[in-house]
């Protein structure tokens, strides 16, 4: 397995506060990775940084031998765009469209020709069937459930077939059955689309599936 | 497929009826903006054309005249130089102060005899009887004159001096001539030129020539009228030599004219100030755009949205905003300029104006110049504006907005 992210001594300060300070890890492609810890350690803030939603104040992230600090505006967005699914706690599904509209919103962000377009529907759709959310295509986010809602933004996360699926506490305000089943998922999803998973999280149940864990604490791993 | 982009953009923004009566409005008063600086253009061009269009019937492009002010004739000599200089169209006057006498009163006239070639010249119909005359439109208002009524006129008693009594003449009004100018229509009377050179004792003698150069024949002012009649003068004053000065159509009223030129320019800069304002209102719809959906734009950001894109985006938006605006200016335009001629409200005082209404008169350049000037503020204000907007960082935004 080839190393696809590497963290040399990454900081990321806001004002006095120090979010992570000084991280240095790797992980390898299409393997599954937990970062745990509790509220406050930094776990969020280091995925938005592989994530490419922020940049770090000091040190080196390189994703598939890029140092993501490299990048300009216009190149970053299209990391995060093509390269990158993100999966957040709180959905981030927009209100005034429906689900299918959300589903496709990254592809129209990309601005993708028709066929391209209709391709990535394609997908969309047969995941929707496969997670069982088709009856959820035409209605608003706000007409679905907690549980309907997280399963269409795992599938707008894999719209695009990214190579990195980063997950900010998805199962954060889901049972813990549902937990398992929403873990489980991205995981079947992540093998399928031969994707990185990287899973942050402060629930131990869920924790326990992961063989490759990280623990943060105080911005820095334990 | 940036326009799949930009559709998505604008579909988000207007899903209120909120926001639509805002881009609305916002349109609306861009719109005014820009149509009152054409219309005030407009004004200015239409005053210009119209006196010009008025003065050019009054006496054709040029006139020539004797520089000792005596009369003279219109000899073959004189008439191969008008061939030399390709000048098909002239006519001889003879021009004179009267008093014209009608119930009672009088006013001061100014006579001139015309013959057939004059119509061709000013293209007005001026053929006559002898015992005939055609009055100024204003003349025949302001004495409640008719077709068909007799009017006296004075002259002099033939062309000796003017210590013997007036000549008294009775004319047939034929008709009511209209210049466009009241100065004109208030004070000139035509008759026919063998009958005034017999009243006066002139024998075939003339004391001017009325011309057109060679082209626009049309009788109404043209954009490149007066470029053209200033190159020719010198042609003519070489060729006539010093006993005859020619004057364009236009002298008499040229202070005016550059007036009104230079008041045009200033006014269009003054009103700038109209437009800045009106832009304001485009960067509030934005400013409140950037509030009201800022969950969708700082989503937009996190799935790949570059900053520059999403300046694309605002900046392709005010354009669209810019062209409803223009379009929607040119409907303003149209309504102003149906109510300038058609509303009493905007009937101007003639002895003032020289013209009871005046027509909105507007190029295609002075559309394109108004246009033009409109949009580098937009883009000038709105970029800065944008460069300006605070920018929360994209993670905090996230945070805050999907809390």
């Amino acid at each position: 397995m080839s190393i696809i992210i590497r963290l040399e001594n990454v900081k990321k300060y806001y004002n006095q506060s120090r979010a992570v300070n000084g991280v240095t890890l790797s992980m390898n492609e299409g393997e599954e990775y937990l970062i745990r810890g509790a509220s406050g350690s930094g776990k969020s803030t280091l995925l938005y940084l592989l994530g490419g939603l922020d940049r770090p104040t000091e040190g080196e992230v390189i994703v598939n031998q890029k140092n993501l600090a490299s990048l300009n505006d216009e190149e970053l967005a299209l990391y995060r765009n093509r390269y990158v699914g993100f999966v957040f706690q709180f959905h981030f599904l927009l209100p005034s469209m429906n689900c299918l509209d959300n589903l496709l919103l990254p592809a129209r962000l990309a601005g993708f020709a028709s066929a391209e377009t209709d391709e990535v529907k394609e997908r969309v759709l047969k995941l929707a069937e496969n997670l069982q959310v088709t009856h959820c295509l035409a209605k608003y986010p706000y007409e679905l459930s907690g549980g309907e809602q997280q399963r269409i933004n795992i599938i707008r996360a894999l719209s695009l077939k990214p190579k990195l699926l980063l997950c900010d506490e998805p199962t954060g305000n889901l049972d813990s059955e549902n937990s398992r089943k929403v873990i489980q998922l991205l995981r079947t999803l992540s093998r399928e689309f031969q994707a990185t998973l990287v899973v942050v999280t402060h629930d131990p149940i869920i924790a326990e599936s992961f063989s490759n864990q990280f623990l943060m604490k105080d911005g820095k791993l334990a | 497929m940036k326009s799949a982009r930009f559709k998505l953009f604008l579909t988000l923004f207007l899903d209120s009826p909120g926001t639509i009566k805002f881009a609305l409005g916002v349109l609306a008063g861009m719109a005014f903006s820009i149509a009152v600086i054409l219309s005030t253009m407009g004004m200015m061009d239409g005053f210009d054309r119209a006196l010009k269009t008025g003065l050019k019937k009054s006496t054709g492009e040029i006139v020539m005249n004797s520089r000792t002010g005596n009369f003279f004739k219109l000899t073959p000599d004189l008439e191969d130089k008008f061939k030399s200089q390709h000048i098909d169209h002239y006519a001889p006057l003879v021009q004179s102060e009267s008093f014209l006498i009608f119930n009672d009163e009088s006013r001061g006239v100014l006579v001139r005899g015309v013959d057939d070639s004059y119509s061709e010249v000013v293209q007005l119909p001026l053929k006559f009887n002898d015992d005939e005359v055609g009055i100024g439109s204003e003349i025949a208002r302001l004495h409640n004159i008719k077709i068909g009524d007799e009017i006296v006129l004075t002259f002099a008693r033939g062309n000796s001096g003017v210590k013997s009594m007036p000549s008294l003449e009775r004319f047939k009004v034929a008709r009511l001539i209209t210049h466009g100018v009241y100065q004109k229509d208030s004070r000139i009377v035509y008759l026919k030129l063998s009958v005034l050179q017999k009243i006066l004792a002139l024998g075939n003698h003339i004391n001017m020539v009325s011309m057109n150069l060679p082209g626009n024949l049309s009788g109404h002012e043209t954009k490149n009228d007066l470029e053209k009649i200033e190159n020719a003068l010198p042609g003519l004053r070489s060729v006539f030599g010093n006993n005859f000065y020619f004057k364009p159509y236009w002298r008499e009223f040229s202070s005016l004219i550059e007036a009104v030129k230079v008041e045009k320019i200033m006014i269009s800069l003054i009103l700038q100030m109209v437009v800045v304002i009106s832009i304001f209102n485009i960067l509030a719809f934005i400013i409140f755009i950037n509030e009201k959906k800022s969950k969708e734009l700082f989503l937009f950001k996190a799935l790949g949205l570059s900053k520059k894109a999403m300046a694309d985006l605002w900046m392709q938006l005010v354009l669209l905003m810019w062209v409803l605006s223009c379009l929607l200016s040119m409907v303003f335009v149209q309504i102003f300029k149906f109510l300038l001629l058609h509303l009493s409200l905007f009937e101007l005082p003639s002895e003032i104006y020289y013209m009871p209404r005046i027509e909105l008169y507007l190029t295609a350049k002075d559309y394109a110049f108004v246009f033009a000037l409109a949009l580098v503020w937009i883009m000038l204000i709105t970029y800065y504006l944008l460069r300006k907007l605070k920018q929360k960082s994209l993670l905090e935004g996230l945070r805050q907005e999907f809390a």
